[in-house]
């Protein structure tokens, strides 16, 4: 054993004026009494009438130098040395991923690895540089370079597991750039269930150890659930997956909403999966769950991890995108059109000169190609080698239309411009509503944008004109402006690294099937915009969201379930959905890892090899703290037998006493 | 009264034994140690009132009708003497287990079994204390009642005792040798104390011994000077010193007073054995009536 802090081994020293003062505080009680004479002689006897004697055998006495001693020698912080995982600056990087809710050990695998995390701390030698980092969506800091104590364990007492998968990415450079700031001396210690993505090229300066949690690898999930429109009403598919090393019987339950359709047992071997398909659903449901549940029924726990054992998406029919062409005759366009799927195309036949007749029925999208009818029907448009319009002022030509420049965007991903050549175009002023796709030097080639209560998208060239309708980049550019014009998504996931909003590829086909894993982020973007969005959570709570300028990221998606949000005064709209569900093999996969793949090293866990000191003064200080309770208690009795006039009496005597009176 | 008439009754009918024959100045009841014997006739004379109607003569007084009293050889008296410490130690006690009450009483009934049996009763109460000058002086405060004889003055030497209070200190050593050094006549000597005094007592039990005193020591204790009610930090007072004692009282101490207050016993029960005095060792939680009636039948010193 050594003491950290030897010096406040004089504070011993206090010793002396509670001696002192004891003596002082010796106040005697006057008694009277027929002789002294028997008393003297004993005195005599023992000498005892010396201060020091005196002191001998006061209890209080006694116990007040236990406390101090307690205390001086926990301020001295007596350390004895243990075998430790690290000894110097360490950074602990704590998996909080949704694999780490399992229970497979008691009461949850984060709370075993926050207690070896515990361990590992109080191992350390004292005032080591402790950096905490919680793995989670996303990656948490809980202390950076703390050298107290309390301090980290504060900091791991407040980390909390995601109900997730988390970031990685974003994990590993904070915990880099913590090593860095040590000079590259620290060892990172990952103290996870082996829920790391493999493969991951991360670097980590310093040594890096690895601290294994979880011991049972069973469970079931529900992996995939998705409706889509069939021939006859919805298709649901779903399915179940058996990670575990047994095959497993377990209760898959699907509700349409709050209702219950599809009730069966399912058997799966150990490492399998099986798909369920129902068909012919309503399809009037917005929301569905599939839902896992013991085979035996009442509240066995079915697997280890139950975050998995629900599955959750939404389903809305997109309503059909009707598009009439208007054209002099467009055999590239009308074909392209025919071509998309969700969408049913009508064309019109404008000869030039001819007044246009635009018929009464409504389509969601008018594609007007050179002409324009004198009276615009209301829905959104999509104008190619635009005509003088209502909406934007259109000049003369232009001839300089390469070196044309994509501009990123949701609605130019895959976009490649490179080959395609353009003979002329329409020279149009881009005005203030839009945002321009392509652009060439001369002026926008291909704009997007809203005015007047619906979209336009603009191709300021005939396609006769161009090589376009040769490339590749004519059906990718046109079915995302048809799809930007028929189906205007109002929530989309988004990626949470690069803030990209992605359109899901069923959007396309005609659906809105927006679902996110537990921490995700969803853009609310309502088309033909709004100032205010209320969501509401599983739970039934609603949350108003603020748009800033059309739009809002909504990232509060910790529960899974079924979202729904919906705009204050715009009741007409109705109300879009979306789905927070698991749906991650990798976090369904619970079996603990014995090894961790890292960087291309393989990580085993590491045994204590390094010698770290654990210090004793807690246990002095509740030393100190029980003494002084008990110092309080006896004070406080003996006070009592003082007053119940019981002098003479000794202390379990008394006790005694009290016994036989409450007998 | 000390003690009633039934009480009073009970106690004439004992008498102190003397273990040895001793030379009086009166006519008494105890053999002398002139030659002679009490059995043998000596000689008539005329009755006078206040002689003891068992020695008249009834055969005389029937044949005659005249009273004569029968003499006999010499029979004297006894000197009794009964010491009670009277110092304010011996207030001690609650009620009647206050010691100076109970040897009192015990003086009381000694002094009615020898007055009873016609001997010549001295009681004294010892008592050291300032004197009328202000001097402390040993038997300044003495209370004296006697010589009598007869037991006529009972009732008077009871009321002696029972106008009698502590006072003062006690030094035995000094009063033991004033009482001896005042000229007293040597007989039986009953010294009831606390013996709460400093100095050995066994010089002066010498002394006495040496002068012819047959002495009976009667040891007085309260309960609470047996098993004391003391717990804690304290200053000891002593009532009659007014001394300051610091004392921390716990089990332990209490264990060794026990034991110091046993040795003490001991040690003065031994120097009286070594005296041939009798030692009688007393509580007053007994009662005294038993002490009286049983205890000094037991120890020899009344039948």
């Amino acid at each position: 054993m050594s003491l950290l802090a030897p010096v406040f081994l004089l504070f011993g020293l206090l010793a002396a004026p509670i001696l002192l003062l004891y003596m002082l505080k010796l106040r005697r009680r006057k008694a009277v009494i027929s002789s002294n004479l028997l008393w003297q002689q004993i005195l005599r006897d023992r000498q005892a009438n010396t201060p020091w004697q005196r002191l001998k055998r006061n209890l209080f006495l006694f116990l007040q130098l236990l406390i101090l001693a307690a205390l001086v020698v926990a301020l001295a912080r007596p350390a004895i040395p243990v075998p430790s995982l690290t000894a110097g600056a360490t950074v602990i990087v704590l998996d909080g991923s949704a694999s780490m809710n399992a229970t497979d050990v008691s009461p949850s695998r984060f709370e075993a690895a926050r207690s070896r995390v515990r361990e590992l701390i109080a191992g350390l030698p004292a005032s080591t540089p402790v950096t905490l980092i919680l793995a989670g969506q996303p990656a948490r800091l809980l202390a950076t370079a703390e050298t107290g104590r309390a301090a980290q364990l504060a900091a791991l007492q407040g980390a909390e597991p995601d109900p997730g998968p988390v970031d990685w990415e974003a994990t590993f450079a904070l915990a880099a750039g913590a090593s860095s700031a040590t000079g590259g001396a620290a060892t990172t210690v990952i103290v996870s269930d082996g829920g790391v993505a493999a493969g991951r090229q991360v670097y980590l300066p310093g040594p890096v150890k690895y601290l294994p949690v979880g011991a049972d690898g069973e469970n079931l999930a529900v992996t995939a659930l998705s409706v889509r429109p069939a021939e006859k009403g919805a298709q649901l598919f779903a399915s179940v997956a058996n990670y575990g090393s047994r095959s497993h019987t377990a209760i898959l339950s699907v509700y349409a909403g709050e209702r219950l359709i599809d009730v069966r047992q399912v058997s799966i071997a150990a490492g399998k999966s099986q798909d369920v398909v129902l068909s012919g659903l309503p399809g009037d449901a917005q929301g569905y769950t599939a839902r896992l549940s013991s085979a035996q029924g009442g509240s066995d726990r079915l697997d280890g991890l139950s975050l998995d054992d629900a599955a959750f998406t939404v389903y809305r029919p997109a309503p059909g995108g009707r598009t009439l062409l208007v054209s002099p005759g467009n055999l590239y366009l009308r074909q392209l059109l025919e071509s998309l799927p969700g969408v049913q195309s009508f064309s019109l036949l404008a000869k030039a000169g001819s007044e246009i007749q635009i018929p009464k029925d409504r389509y969601d999208v008018y594609v007007l190609d050179g002409r324009i009818p004198r009276e615009v029907p209301p829905g959104n448009l999509l104008i190619l080698n635009p005509p003088p319009n209502p909406f934007f002022s259109v000049g003369g030509t232009i001839q300089e239309t390469g070196e044309a420049k994509v501009l990123p965007g949701l609605l130019t991903r895959f976009l490649k411009w490179d080959d395609v050549h353009i003979l002329q175009a329409r020279q149009v002023t881009l005005p203030d509503w839009a945002e321009p796709l392509v652009e060439a030097k001369g002026g926008p080639l291909v704009f997007t944008g809203e005015t007047q209560g619906r979209r336009l998208a603009v191709v300021t060239f005939d396609l006769h004109e161009s090589d376009l309708p040769l490339q590749v980049a004519y059906p990718i550019l046109f079915s995302n402006l048809i799809q930007y014009l028929t189906h205007p998504a109002n929530l989309s996931v988004l990626n949470g690294a690069s803030g990209e909003a992605q359109l899901s590829l069923s959007g396309l086909a005609g659906e809105t099937n927006v679902q996110v894993q537990p921490g995700g982020s969803i853009l609310i973007r309502p088309a033909g915009g709004a100032d205010q969005a209320l969501v509401t959570d599983p739970d039934g709570t609603t949350v108003p969201v603020q748009l800033d300028q059309g739009q809002a990221v909504f990232s509060a998606t910790c529960q899974a379930g079924i979202y729904t949000v919906s705009y204050p005064g715009h009741a007409d709209r109705g109300q879009d959905a979306f789905a927070v569900t698991l749906n991650s093999p990798d976090e369904s996969d619970i079996r603990p890892l014995g090894s961790l793949q890292i960087g291309g090293n393989s990580l085993s866990p590491q045994r204590e090899t390094e010698i770290g000191q654990r210090e004793l003064w807690p246990w002095l200080a509740a030393l100190a703290l029980v003494v002084l309770a008990l110092e309080w208690w006896l004070y406080h009795r003996s006070r009592i037998f003082r007053a119940n006039g019981q002098p003479g009496r000794g202390f379990l005597a008394g006790l005694r006493d009290r016994r036989r009176e409450r007998g | 009264m000390i003690f009633d008439e039934t009480t009073l009754r009970k106690i004439t009918r004992l008498t102190l034994v003397s273990r040895q024959v001793r030379a009086g100045l009166m006519k008494g009841e105890r053999r002398s140690v002139r030659r002679g014997s009490s059995l043998e006739f000596a000689d008539y004379r005329n009755y006078t009132p206040g002689d003891d109607l068992r020695r008249l003569d009834w055969n005389v007084y029937a044949r005659l009708d005249r009273p004569f009293l029968k003499l006999f050889e010499e029979e004297e008296d006894l000197a009794v003497h009964v010491l009670l410490d009277g110092s304010r130690s011996m207030d001690w006690g609650e009620g009647e287990q206050n010691k100076f009450g109970y040897g009192l009483k015990l003086a009381g009934a000694i002094g009615a079994m020898a007055l009873a049996g016609g001997d010549r009763l001295s009681v004294t109460i010892l008592r050291i204390g300032n004197n009328d000058a202000g001097r402390n002086a040993p038997g300044a405060l003495d209370l004296k009642y006697g010589p009598a004889r007869g037991e006529a003055n009972t009732l008077a030497a009871l009321r002696f005792l029972e106008g009698a209070h502590p006072a003062g200190r006690t030094d035995l050593v000094r009063s033991l040798k004033d009482y001896l050094s005042s000229g007293q006549r040597p007989g039986l000597l009953f010294l009831i104390s606390d013996f709460f005094s400093t100095g050995g007592i066994q010089d002066q039990l010498n002394g006495l011994v040496g002068r012819g005193y047959e002495v009976a020591l009667i040891h007085l204790l309260a309960p609470e000077e047996i098993e004391p009610p003391l717990a804690g930090d304290l200053r000891l007072v002593d009532v009659e010193t007014e001394e300051g004692q610091e004392v921390s009282v716990d089990g332990a101490m209490r264990a060794l007073y026990r034991q110091r207050l046993e040795a003490w016993r001991q040690e003065i029960r031994a120097a009286c054995q070594q005296k041939g005095v009798r030692y009688l060792g007393l509580s007053t939680s007994q009662p005294w009536e038993e002490v009286i009636l049983e205890e000094l039948r037991l120890s020899g010193v009344a039948r």
